[in-house]
């Protein structure tokens, strides 16, 4: 006879999750760029995002500041950002 | 952190920018999510008291990483290369991201029980500072990856 223990107890996820599939260019692209509120964030974004737009056809660039800079963003926040885009970036984390 | 990976999750390519003092916190955020090793691209700290002309600089000499970021997996090293840790380099380790928002942390060990107390004084950003809840977790995780499972960590807050 076989016995199966479980452990009930909760742990941190460790792994297993996978990376969006990644485009092999930006032309084309909508970069959706969230800003956590932090003085500099927004600048550092915009400027990156303009970079990038110099080797690659951007196709739009879109900006979301988060109410809460030490919170996650919401499920309205993400949702929004998230139909419009095709890469997200993501700062500052200071 | 924590939004790169809700995009990822998601199905979106995120890259995700934070300063190097938060490189450990950040780690441990993406791990909590399911991420383990979720690279990242990170800039010097301080961000927040530079000019505009440094912020550019920054934001120039960062683009070629999100671009790789965004384009494919980038490595970055896992802050367990160094192997594991006492508890005095452990709270270093996460005191780094409190520090600069003027905040300091401690802890104490009481058999399995390790006591995280968040010192944050009125000129500190309180609300730069993680909520409770979300800070208990990554230590919880750092705890277990460092000091090894079993133990318990509490988290004295003044907030």
């Amino acid at each position: 006879m076989t016995v199966t223990l479980i452990d009930p107890t909760l742990g941190p996820a460790k792994g297993g999750k996978s990376l969006a599939p990644r485009p092999t260019s930006l032309d084309g692209a909508v970069i959706g760029l969230i800003n956590n509120g932090k003085t500099n964030g927004r600048e550092i974004l915009q400027r990156v995002a303009h970079n990038l737009g110099a080797t690659h056809k951007i196709a739009d660039v879109i900006l979301l500041t988060k109410a809460n800079p030490s919170a996650p963003a919401t499920a309205e926040e993400l949702d929004s950002l998230a139909q419009g885009s095709s890469v997200i970036i993501a700062a500052i984390g200071d | 952190m924590l939004d790169a990976v809700n995009f990822e999750i998601l199905g979106l390519p995120a890259a995700a920018i934070l300063t190097d003092p938060f490189r450990a916190t950040g780690f441990a955020m993406a791990e909590l999510q399911g991420f383990a090793d979720y690279p990242f691209a990170t800039v010097a700290h301080p961000i927040t008291s530079l000019s505009a002309d440094q912020v550019n600089d920054v934001a120039d000499a960062i683009t070629p990483a999100v671009e790789a970021l965004l384009l494919g997996p980038a490595a970055e090293p896992s802050p367990d290369a160094d192997g594991a840790k006492s508890l005095l380099g452990l709270v270093e380790e996460l005191a780094a991201g409190l520090r600069s928002d003027g905040a300091d942390l401690t802890a104490s060990q009481d058999g399995d029980v390790v006591t995280f107390t968040l010192d944050i004084p009125t000129q500190a950003c309180a609300e730069c500072v993680m909520p409770s809840k979300m800070l208990h977790a990554i230590f919880q995780q750092r705890v277990d990856a460092e000091l090894g499972t079993g133990l318990t960590v509490v988290i004295n807050d003044p907030r």
